[in-house]
């Protein structure tokens, strides 16, 4: 058997031959945008909220739909990430924080922020959720303990006095957190 | 507050993580590039390599060779064993410790391929559950946004008031993320280690029957009579949008009417094609692209191409 009838023509990039094209992608990101546009204008959201209703959902659509890797469609997802974090953070802090002066709410609105702002960090940036280096780890214990101190304030409005099950649940809650947030190989 | 500031707020927010971005990233490394190079020109087929004697090639430093042996052992490309450095091929997805494993029981043979097979991204009910947890808070969320009152009563009596019914079912999304994220981890985490499958060039196809097995499973290079890749509808969605691609492998044996199926397989064309490749006997393209398959497995550095002509090289 000579050496051409098995050559193996590997791509560029592994992942390519399991993808859609380029422009297929492209077109499918299209077709979800107008398609959230749509939705948004049907619901008759009204602004900034269908601003922030559109970022957010880009924000999650990019990364699953443009499985291109390169400089240019990594910084978009970043920039994406970035709008969309900031202002969900600065709404819900002026929303129900600032208005309505509940500190309830505050801790709330913190662990939601503590959770999305990981979370969609994760799903735009492939290798902080799959490669564990120092600096990353370091990082999600530090998230971990904050995480931990804004439940543990929850938990004293919510549970006053019960000091059992306020431990139990902020013990509970910080290693779920702690755990999903932890890098994790992809296979 | 001003309307305004929300989106002066966004794009600032937007340019601040594009220039962190920008600054964080890494220009290619070429001390790394050197010694992948050096590697995978060399070492492909031996089995231990030192620090000294690749130091001693490349005419660097102890400590800057070691340095990139480092990070190339936390992105999986080198092994440290008591023996010395080891280049792990860049098919190779299993732990260090399974990949140990498979070279004490294949007695230090050449390993071109080794993973899990990932049951789980095939599984509907794990999609199920996985896409509950996800949308079952979402749900609650947009019956709190188009004020069904049942829903909304019900939160403002779980927090007794003391939380704005809006912002709890944030909580409920929050939670649910957490939840989603934990599953795939747990679950990651559970497959792995258990039902794997490795090639081997001269011990041939290698693999567990049980999740306690040590590779009981074997097929000679010669037993094989036929391949075959196939992608089920949910394998299929899974690549084109999922992290890993994956597909089931099905292996036939000479003499035999039913295949050998390896479900949901890790990069399954490539998985068909090292299996192929020892069929034959020849493993010529496997030097060729060493290199890249090397720099694409460790994600060091963006990946690079190669030369676009086509034709022979």
């Amino acid at each position: 058997m000579s050496e051409e009838e098995i050559v193996f023509e590997i791509r560029e990039n592994l992942e390519d031959a399991y993808r859609l094209s380029p422009y297929a992608q492209t077109v499918l990101f299209a077709l979800a945008e107008f398609l959230l546009i749509l939705g948004i204008y049907y619901l008759r959201i009204g602004f900034p909220e269908a601003y922030i209703v559109w970022i957010l959902a880009t924000t999650m659509i990019y990364p699953m739909v443009i499985k291109v890797r390169n400089f240019v469609t990594e910084m978009i997802a970043i920039v994406l990430y970035g709008a969309a974090i900031s202002v969900t953070a600065i709404y819900l802090v002026d929303k129900f924080v600032i208005e309505k002066t509940a500190e309830a709410n505050l801790w709330v609105i913190v662990i939601f922020l503590l959770i999305l702002g990981v979370e969609l960090f994760h799903h735009v940036y492939e290798k902080a959720r799959t490669v564990r280096t120092k600096t990353i780890i370091i990082a999600d214990l530090i998230l971990t303990a904050i995480f931990a101190y804004v439940t543990w304030n929850l938990m004293q409005i919510f549970i006053p006095g019960d000091l059992f099950w306020a431990l139990l649940g902020t013990g509970a809650l910080s290693i779920a957190y702690f755990v999903a947030i932890f890098p994790e190989k992809p296979f | 507050m001003n309307e305004l500031i929300y989106y002066v707020v966004s794009l600032i927010g937007g340019i601040i993580a594009g220039g962190l971005f920008y600054l964080s990233k890494r220009k290619r490394d070429p001390i790394l590039a050197k010694v992948i190079e050096h590697l995978t020109n060399y070492y492909l087929d031996e089995k231990f390599f030192s620090l000294k004697k690749i130091s001693e090639e490349l005419g660097l430093p102890q400590q800057v060779v070691e340095k990139a042996l480092v990070r190339l052992e936390k992105a999986g490309v080198v092994l440290r064993t008591s023996k010395g450095y080891s280049l792990v091929d860049p098919l190779v997805f299993l732990t260090p410790k399974d990949y140990e494993r498979a070279l004490r029981l294949t007695k230090g043979d050449n390993i071109i391929y080794g993973a899990y097979q990932l049951f789980y991204t095939s599984h509907p009910l794990v999609a199920i559950i996985m896409w509950l947890v996800i949308l079952a808070p979402l749900a609650i969320f947009i019956a709190v946004l188009l004020g069904v009152d049942y829903v909304i009563d019900s939160l403002a009596r779980i927090s007794g008031g003391r939380i704005d019914p809006l912002v709890l079912s944030l909580l409920f999304i929050g939670v649910g993320i957490v939840l989603y994220d934990l599953i795939d981890n747990v679950v990651k985490a559970w497959n792995r280690g258990k039902y794997s499958v490795v090639v081997g060039f001269y011990s041939g196809i290698l693999y567990d029957l049980h999740p306690a097995d040590e590779l009981s499973g074997r097929i000679r290079r010669g037993s094989v009579a036929r391949i075959d890749i196939d992608m089920s509808p949910i394998q299929k969605i899974n690549n084109f949008f999922g992290s890993t691609p994956v597909g089931d492998v099905r292996i036939w044996l000479h003499g035999k009417k039913e295949p050998i199926v390896f479900r949901s397989m890790p990069y399954p064309r490539e998985l068909f094609l090292v299996i192929r490749s020892v069929q034959l006997g020849n493993l010529a393209w496997r030097k060729r692209h060493a290199r890249e398959l090397a720099l694409w497995r460790g994600r060091i550095y963006p990946f690079i191409p190669y030369s676009k002509r086509r034709g022979r090289r």
